[in-house]
């Protein structure tokens, strides 16, 4: 663990992108603490000030501090990100395997249901499905848990499919051993490699889709600190109030290549073959 | 003492699939027929594709029987009517390659444990929270701070050792083993072979050894069997198969014995 930390850290974009990571990390668990201002009470006699030494990057259109806003904001984009991500890949993970294990017709069926949500472009569906659950962050984060979700059921089946053919698991039928024990025992630990891969490239696109959603009113509801839905009213501002979404937008771009940069990383690191 | 362990007859197994809408079936073990005494190592030859470890899949209970029985203890574990509970514990299989035959994220002692969870009956009662995992590690050569690594960090020889103290563990009355030496260097072979033999003494085994090596079989078996293309075509005691083979097959199978165990026989 040690030593691949420090692999990460040798190479120049992976060690930044660790950085920044640590301190998005640090800023999305202490948050609270950190704010100067509230992020939610407006204060109207503040309303739209220029970044200075009271407020570094200035305040919207409700007189509420955006440097504020945009902390509070990464533990919600981040958190929510991992969560739905997360959800996916755990759900997928199981589903996957079972379906590649047991085989015949409940593979098919699962397959088949896996082919038609990959048939849809990733934010389209997403799209859909958080306008049909309802604009609100738990349905944005379930909607993107459920289009990330063919990924690794597919994964998942690929992998299972060669590791049901191990001698290992053969074996284990020799014992008497329950299909449900082969794949939390046998099948799951074998094929996490590539699911960390996956859940490490995926992230920084979730925070993506997450921004997107806000930004369409999908998302998070105001007066949630939340990325897109900030940069959602702030785009108004740009032309005379330029930091409103500026800085915003400036977290979601640092944020989402720090999270990819790690991705590739890990993905180098735990699978050499790959990638080049 | 006369009777036996396991009983094997009129053995069928047909498989059958479709190749470009074409079907195609290949009867893998055909009418097979034979007995296994208590305490007896009896061999199973024949080359690549002569339903060796079809029978061994059907022993272990991998494959269903398409006609005939198989009889362990006096018990009908399996037949072509399916259903029948299967001796888990008391039959166990050692397999070819221990590369593959060890889950990479176990421990050694989780791996050696596994067996155990699922016994049931009085072998659970008996055996259930074994602290047998030491005894039988030094018994297969290994030590016992072996136990906490993981298959990656052993050789195949060694990797094998842990394959038969798995097998050991629910103290089997029949160990099947699946070409046990036939992934493994010459060296690492005569050993496990050794291994293998003095197991047997010392826990009263009985194996079903199968192989294609006729060296090794001449070595440790007491009766052998010889398949040719699904059918068992002699069964005969080591001596006869050897001086005075009769089918056709098994001077074929005899004259293509490696010399380096004629040259062992001779010292």
């Amino acid at each position: 663990m040690l030593k691949s930390i420090k692999q990460l850290v040798k190479n120049r974009f992976t060690g930044g992108a660790f950085i920044s990571l640590c301190v998005i990390a640090f800023i999305a668990i202490f948050s609270p603490l950190l704010t100067p201002y509230s992020p939610i009470d407006t204060k109207p006699e503040d309303r739209l000030l220029a970044p200075g030494h009271l407020h570094y990057f200035g305040t919207d259109e409700l007189g509420r501090d955006i440097f504020s806003r945009i902390l509070a904001g990464t533990r919600i984009s981040v958190g929510i990100a991992l969560f739905a991500i997360l959800l996916a890949a755990f759900v997928g993970t199981f589903i996957g395997s079972f379906s590649g294990f047991i085989g015949r017709w409940i593979d098919q069926v699962i397959m088949r249901s896996t082919d038609v949500l990959l048939a849809f472009p990733t934010l389209v569906l997403a799209l859909a499905l958080s306008a049909a659950l309802g604009p609100s962050i738990v349905n944005a984060a379930l909607a993107i848990a459920i289009v990330k979700l063919p990924i690794y059921m597919r994964l998942a089946r690929t992998q299972a499919l060669s590791i049901s053919q191990t001698l290992y698991v053969k074996s284990a039928r020799t014992f008497g051993v329950k299909s449900g024990w082969i794949v939390r025992r046998h099948i799951v630990p074998n094929l996490l490699t590539p699911i960390v891969i996956q859940i490490s490239l995926d992230i920084g696109d979730a925070i993506l889709l997450i921004a997107t959603l806000g930004f369409l009113g999908l998302g998070a509801q105001p007066p949630t600190p939340e990325w897109g839905a900030m940069i959602s009213t702030g785009w108004n501002y740009l032309i005379d109030q330029w930091w409103y979404p500026t800085f915003t937008g400036a977290a979601i771009f640092i944020t989402v290549m720090a999270f990819n940069i790690i991705g590739d990383g890990i993905r180098d690191l735990l699978d050499p073959k790959a990638g080049e | 003492m006369n009777q036996d362990l396991l009983v094997v007859s009129g053995l069928n197994k047909t498989f059958s699939f479709k190749n470009k809408g074409v079907k195609h079936e290949n009867h893998a073990v055909k009418d097979v027929s034979f007995a296994i005494k208590p305490g007896e190592v009896f061999g199973l030859v024949g080359e690549s594709g002569s339903g060796k470890s079809t029978i061994a899949n059907l022993l272990m209970n991998l494959e269903s029987v398409d006609s005939g029985e198989i009889t362990f203890n006096g018990v009908t574990i399996a037949d072509s009517k399916a259903q029948n509970s299967f001796p888990y514990g008391d039959i166990q299989v050692v397999f070819q390659d221990p590369r593959s035959s060890l889950d990479p994220r176990m421990t050694i002692r989780q791996i050696i444990e596994e067996p155990l969870r699922f016994l049931s009956g009085a072998k659970k009662t008996e055996l259930g929270n074994s602290s047998d995992v030491v005894r039988l590690i030094q018994a297969v050569g290994l030590r016992e701070e072996h136990l906490d690594r993981r298959p990656h960090q052993f050789s195949g020889g060694q990797r094998q050792r842990v394959a038969i103290a798995r097998a050991l563990i629910t103290r089997p009355k029949l160990v099947v083993l699946d070409e046990p030496t036939s992934a493994l260097d010459i060296s690492v072979q005569a050993q496990v072979i050794n291994l293998l033999k003095s197991l047997q003494s010392e826990f009263g085994l009985t194996y079903l050894f199968i192989s294609h090596n006729m060296g090794v079989v001449k070595y440790l078996c007491d009766r052998v069997g010889v398949l040719n293309q699904g059918e068992l075509v002699e069964l005969a005691s080591n001596e006869d198969i050897f001086n005075r083979p009769t089918h056709p097959y098994t001077k074929k199978l005899l004259s293509s014995v490696p010399s380096m165990f004629k040259e062992m026989e001779s010292q």
